[in-house]
């Protein structure tokens, strides 16, 4: 091994020229592939293709209607909707939304169908036509009416008649991704054009269109600020630890093909930019940082301690192979579990994270030295003999003086971090996916605030007969769940067919109130229904309510902005009404892109269950096979796997709540906070096989050897992924801030439990024996 | 009262509106491609001229993209009026399902202006009569909208000649048109005529922001006397991939109607 080791390291440095060429050449050419990397802008990518909820969801909309949206909501700082201002803008935009893209229907206060009655002459028209001519009376009196119809009031008349919304259906023709896109800037340049027609007018942008497009949004805005300051931060760590010009450059060139390359795969391989796997590159910079940081310094060390340029970055490059081989390996493997998850982007989080790490090793071990031997390198400076060296034996000494109160201390405080792990709840709302730096959220803000929101439950009420929705004992138990409905403190708008069919009955009978109730025979409530059909106009009709054979309508209750827990207690009394109430069983589970969202965090977590095993078994192996010792690697791995957990125990207190993120977290990050402890366990055990020394000692020698170089590589993960906790899309934040507590918990844990663990079984005089024996640091090498 | 000052005036916006547009297709669209597409619009109305009047009982399947269909059927009469100001009258008498049997509507058709219309329900056992200023919207439920269904007269559309091309074993006319009627849910329609029968075979609609939505098909043309009735209109909505099938049966032409059979009042009678 070493043999052909050696062979491959003389033969890079040798051939040094065309090596890197060839892996120039080799870079451009992966790295080509991004020319097909498109990004994804479309909620549904979170979801697999046999994910039960989406489909349940799809079925939903095949039988009713597509459920895009987007969602214009209006406000003036004075005034109210009916007010002659408002209305003026509401029927102006109306006429314009039909011609967004992909625009299938238009609901606004505006063109809202009215039954008029006049004897036996009845007339369906818009609520509002000509607002610039209408008197204050009369628009007085459409506010009135507007008031009493459950489909407009609270749901795009606000209860306070100040705001007011106009609905645009969407079903996209095509490329989802681009058509979406198109949509959706297209309906920000119509949003331009209303607020520079009318000066002082608020619109807020919402809907499932908008939301998709706050993806592109937020990794724009990402790429604009977390890539650069990756590389301000890959800048400023390369200059304080290497304090060497080429050996930044070397970093920088890793660093930018590691990255394209892996994205450049990713493109040939089909896969798509998307919301999360979009912090790929920060992960591959932070990792190959890391990478090149080890080899660079070590062959500062070798020159410092005299040796020839050469020689030096030949004997680093010896001593650090299998290290950051194994290091790049657990990682990739622990990326690439991610793959158990069905949600697409964490896949392609995890197979362009791996790709790149795989590239980043590559290039350390190919392109670095090659490179290396022809630029100026000047050896450490001395100065690192300072504190950091003398701190690092004071914690040996302290570690191993009191391993077993550290243990005790260890355990009883993890087992409690753990314990309180289980306390985070879990709070996926797709609103709050969008850091409030952004104007999508605001906007959803704006709307939760001033209108209702965002959350939509999605009800199918299934007569079971063709025709059937006509029954009056199904239109009486519908009716029934509405009212009971509207009077739950969570709700704040329910739209039903069964509101239609009274309001006909009502129209039908001379416009008498006391007719605002379910016809008495069915086939009085189908005609009038036939009535109604004959009378919509284009984009009205009901067929986003009424499913193809008269057999199931959908009802859709909007609720408030409450937590998923508050979502999960009333779903939990809808489901008591029911079982009370509705005897036939008329009322279907629900769905929605909402329900969609709240689940799938725990459907993530589950998937992710095998992934994590997975995870631990292989790197586990990996650390066996690399330590050449099983009790050791098995220790290795727990030591590992703890802090990840003490991190969502952290979490807990200072947060509490976690998203999505919590789903991949074990896997993701047990491969990177591993390699601290391949580097300790490493030395330590070269310390007791090579070196003949009792566990005191090689601690001691671990320490020493590889103890700055720990806190160096912990500092740059820690930092890269902490950059990560800026992002704006809330998924990438806490998957930054959580691995970056993970990387300090761990290694507190490799400097304090590992070496405790490490010296279990060693009685306590054998090590007050050896305290304080041996102060003469570095043990030199043979 | 209010309404019918605002249709005068949206009339002379679309009158306006029309003598504009009637002035720019010499800018942009060769005249004789105008005159050839009304042309061969008015050859395919004329053909049908002179039917008196007709019974065919119609059945509507819709299908949606999950592959549910349900279906309805009904009867309807038609009455031809020979001025080109006004269009036919219609009765559609539904005959199932059975909740809605018996309903009839009543259509009398104007070219530019709002249809009268009345409907017939028995369960209430009253005529009302309902506006009709919403041509655009679906025909019950189906992917038909009114306006697809109703007597496409000349005068309701500007036309423009596209392309001669082969369709099925025959040559069609492709011509374009564009709505005269202001509340359409379309900016304009292709229609592919065929030569041989100068019946429509295929209309594409496009929606008011331009893009293709749906299509109509014709087939199963057969002749009764001089006029071609097609057996089955298709009509297929690209967007969402719902669809409605309409199976004409038992054509019957001259069958006696008259005016007193198409007024509010006969509604009640029919069976």
């Amino acid at each position: 091994m070493s043999r052909l080791l050696m062979n491959y390291i003389d033969f890079i440095l040798a051939r040094r020229l065309w090596v890197i060429i060839g892996v120039v050449i080799a870079s451009f050419a992966a790295s080509s592939g991004m020319a097909y990397l498109t990004m994804a802008s479309d909620y549904r990518v979170f979801f697999g293709p046999d994910n039960p909820d989406l489909k349940k969801w799809d079925d939903y909309q095949a039988t009713f209607s597509k459920n895009d949206n987007v969602f214009f909501v209006l406000q003036y700082p004075q005034g109210e909707a009916f007010d002659q201002a408002m209305a003026v803008v509401v029927e102006d935009l109306t006429e314009r939304a039909w011609a967004l893209p992909n625009a299938t229907r238009v609901d606004s206060i505006s063109n809202f169908q009215r039954t008029l009655v006049v004897d036996d002459f009845l007339e369906v028209e818009d609520l509002i036509i000509g607002a610039s001519e209408l008197s204050p009376e009369e628009l007085r009196d459409r506010s009135d009416f507007a008031v009493t119809e459950p489909s407009l009031y609270r749901a795009i008349l606000s209860e306070d008649l100040r705001t007011t919304g106009v609905n645009i259906a969407i079903e996209l023709q095509g490329n989802p991704d681009t058509e979406g896109r198109r949509t959706a800037v297209a309906a920000y340049a119509m949003a331009d054009e209303i607020r520079a027609k009318y000066p002082d007018l608020k619109i807020a942008m919402n809907g499932s269109m908008i939301m998709n497009y706050g993806f592109v949004q937020s990794g724009e805005r990402d790429a604009m600020t977390l890539i650069p300051g990756m590389y301000l931060l890959m800048l400023v760590l390369t200059l304080v630890m290497l304090r060497s010009f080429s050996g930044m450059i070397a970093t920088l060139i890793t660093i930018v093909f590691s990255t394209t390359v892996a994205l450049g795969i990713a493109g040939f391989l089909g896969m798509r930019m998307a919301p999360i796997a979009i912090i790929a590159p920060n992960i591959i910079l932070t990792l190959a940082i890391a990478d090149c940081i080890h080899i660079i310094s070590s062959i500062q060390k070798h020159l410092r301690a005299g040796m020839e340029k050469t020689e030096a970055i030949k004997e680093a490059l010896r001593k650090n192979f299998t290290a950051v081989f194994i290091t790049s390996v657990t990682t990739a493997v622990g990326f690439l579990t991610l793959n158990f998850s069905d949600a697409l982007p964490f896949q392609y989080l995890g197979n362009i994270t791996a790709f790149g790490v795989l590239a980043a090793w590559i290039l350390a071990v190919t392109f670095v030295p090659a490179f290396l031997s022809y630029m100026p390198l000047k050896p450490a400076t001395a100065p690192r003999e300072g504190w950091l060296v003398t701190f690092m034996g004071r914690v040996a000494d302290f570690t191993i003086y009191r391993a077993r109160g550290i243990l005790v201390t260890g355990s009883v405080l993890s087992v409690a971090l753990i314990a309180l792990a289980l306390t985070n709840t879990l709070d996926d709302r797709f609103s709050r996916y969008f850091s409030e730096k952004l104007q999508v959220r605001q906007d959803l803000d704006f709307v939760s605030e001033n209108l209702r929101g965002q959350d939509i439950f999605e009800y199918e009420i299934r007569s079971g007969l063709t025709g059937g929705i006509n029954n009056p004992e199904y239109l009486k138990t519908l009716d029934n769940f509405v009212t009971w409905l509207r009077a739950q403190p969570e709700v704040d708008q329910v739209s039903a067919f069964s509101d239609v069919i009274k309001r006909l009955n009502q129209n039908m009978n001379g416009d008498d109130r006391a007719f605002y109730t379910i016809p008495d025979s069915p086939e009085l409530a189908a005609q009038y229904l036939l009535l109604y059909e004959l009378s919509l106009p284009f984009g009205l009709d009901l067929n986003n309510q009424i499913n193809i054979d008269k057999s199931s309508t959908r009802l859709s209750v909007i609720i408030k902005d409450i937590k998923i827990v508050a979502q999960n207690d009333f779903l939990a009394r809808v489901d008591g009404w029911a079982a009370a109430n509705d005897p036939e069983g008329l009322i279907q589970p629900p769905t929605g892109i909402s329900l969609l969202f709240a689940k799938l965090t725990l459907r993530n977590i589950t998937e992710m269950i095998t992934g994590n095993i997975i995870a631990v078994v292989v790197i586990g192996l990996l650390m066996m096979a690399t330590l050449r010792s099983v009790g050791i690697g098995f220790i290795s791995v727990v030591t590992n796997a703890v802090p990840v957990m003490i991190t969502f125990g952290l979490w807990a207190i200072f947060v509490g709540q976690i998203g999505l993120a919590a789903a991949v977290i074990g896997a993701a990050s047990l491969g990177i906070v591993v390699d601290d402890s391949v580097h300790f366990l490493t030395k330590y055990l070269r310390g007791r096989r090579e070196k003949n020394l009792n566990k005191e000692d090689a601690i001691r020698y671990a320490f020493s050897e590889v103890g700055e170089a720990i806190v160096f590589t912990s500092i740059i993960v820690c930092a890269g992924f902490a950059l990560i906790a800026f992002s704006t899309f809330q998924v990438n934040a806490q998957l930054g801030l959580l691995t970056a507590i993970t990387v300090i918990v761990a290694m507190f844990f490799d400097f304090l439990v590992l070496p405790a663990i490490l010296l279990l079984g060693t009685t306590r005089t054998q090590s007050q024996k050896t305290k304080g024996t041996t102060n003469v640091e570095p043990i030199p090498a043979k | 009262m209010l309404n019918q000052f605002r249709q005068s005036k949206r009339k002379t916006l679309a009158l306006v509106a029309g003598a504009f547009l009637a002035v720019t297709p010499l800018a942009s669209y060769a005249q004789e491609d105008v005159q050839k597409g009304l042309e061969i619009a008015t050859r395919s109305d004329v053909t049908d001229n002179g039917f008196g009047d007709s019974t065919a009982t119609a059945q509507m399947v819709l299908r949606n993209a999950a592959g549910q269909s349900s279906s309805r059927e009904l009867v309807i009469m038609t009455l031809e009026r020979n001025s080109s100001k006004v269009g036919d009258k219609t009765i559609s008498l539904f005959s199932t399902p059975a909740d809605i049997k018996g309903t009839a509507v009543l259509s009398h058709a104007k070219i530019t202006g709002n249809d009268d219309q009345w409907i017939y329900l028995p369960a209430l056992k009253r005529v009302k009569r309902i506006s009709s200023s919403n041509k655009s919207g679906p025909f019950v439920g189906s992917e038909f909208a009114y306006e697809d269904i109703t007597a496409q007269e000349v005068g309701k559309f500007d036309y423009r000649w596209i392309k001669s091309e082969k369709c099925g074993g025959a040559t069609c006319e492709v011509i374009e048109r564009t709505p005269n009627y202001a509340k359409s849910g379309y900016s304009r329609q292709l229609v592919w005529i065929s030569t041989k029968t100068w019946q429509p075979e295929q209309i594409q609609f496009f929606d008011r922001a331009g893009n293709h939505v749906k299509t109509l098909t014709y087939s199963g043309y057969k002749q009764y006397g001089k006029f071609w009735r097609a057996g089955k209109l298709t009509m297929v909505n690209l967007r969402n991939g719902k669809s409605t099938d309409l199976i004409f049966t038992d054509w019957k032409f001259s069958t006696g109607l008259s005016d007193r059979d198409f007024k509010s009042s006969a509604l009640e009678d029919l069976r």
